[in-house]
């Protein structure tokens, strides 16, 4: 009676199933991640200015308003008009406890009329946010 | 004589070419897919607060009031006036001015004003050239408040 154990088949191939399933969790998580990020940001030609500086003051919640030559206003793909945008802006003021804590981020296209800013500018008066910010791109070098 | 040949490893082996293969296809899908955008910087500005009053500082202290920058789109271009002083269409001049200003006074105030046709990259242009000459309290002359905003949220 042959009693000798015999060995187990050591597989020496390594496992790739848990790798490859994070690889595709990471894929996934960006592309989910990259779609949000870009969902504010419109596509638009953004004036240019030499000043601009790289950050907004920290501790601020951010309102993104875009607004393209024709004069709109869109918020996450939404086009508002000024009372809509005013109910906007309350919430977030409301969700921030102050019109201190929230800042409006103008996406502006370098050639809508200075008309529509004054129409976003004289919104943000009305619902008490004073913080304004104005998206440029860094001028080229001569 | 005895030689102990070593087992042949084929079959243990891991393949490597399909996963070498599917990550430079990602590789590739991804670095097309990226658009390069140049990256964003921010001109902060404020508005007037609600029930603030002008700050108001004494006469004798002061040289120069504000600055007054108005701009005014023609079809040729936009014409600049910097405190009823004409600067034709060269911002240029513009931020001499503004310099020279600054080192008259630092705190001054600047409003800048457009007619309403005017593009955004002029008015732009005119808060740049302020910021670059030091004088960082800029301010927007008001448009009209619409009649349906003047009403109380309550």
């Amino acid at each position: 009676m042959n009693l000798t154990e015999k060995k187990p088949e050591v597989n020496d191939a390594p496992d790739m199933t848990p790798f490859i399933d994070c690889v595709f969790l990471l894929i996934v998580f960006f592309m989910a991640c990259s779609r949000f990020v870009t969902q504010e940001y419109e596509s638009l030609a953004l004036p240019e200015a030499k000043s601009g500086q790289a950050e907004l003051p920290k501790k601020k919640s951010k309102v993104v308003v875009n607004i393209n030559p024709a004069g709109e206003f869109v918020v996450s793909n939404t086009s508002h008009t000024q009372p809509t945008l005013k109910y906007l802006f309350n919430k977030e003021i409301q969700r921030n406890d102050g019109a201190e804590n929230v800042i409006v981020l103008v996406r502006a296209d370098r050639e809508s009329r200075f008309e529509d800013i004054q129409r976003l500018m004289a919104t943000c008066a009305s619902a008490g946010i004073w913080q304004l910010s104005f998206a440029v791109i860094e001028e080229p070098a001569p | 004589m005895r030689f102990n040949r070593p087992a042949v490893e084929d079959e243990d082996d891991l393949n490597m070419t399909p996963m070498i293969d599917i990550v430079f296809q990602l590789l590739i899908f991804f670095m097309v897919g990226t658009t390069f955008t140049v990256p964003e910087k921010k001109m902060v500005t404020e508005l007037p607060k609600q029930g603030a009053t002008a700050q108001t500082v004494p006469e004798e202290k002061k040289d120069i009031e504000m600055v007054k920058i108005f701009l005014k789109t023609e079809l040729t271009g936009v014409q600049i006036t910097c405190n009823g002083r004409l600067l034709g269409h060269s911002f240029n001049a513009l931020g001499v001015m503004l310099k020279e200003l600054a080192e008259v006074e630092q705190e001054v105030p600047v409003i800048i004003d457009a007619t309403p046709n005017t593009p955004f990259k002029y008015v732009v242009r005119a808060m740049d050239m302020s910021k670059r000459a030091r004088l960082t309290q800029i301010a927007f002359s008001a448009g009209a408040v619409p009649e349906n905003l003047k009403k109380p949220d309550n």
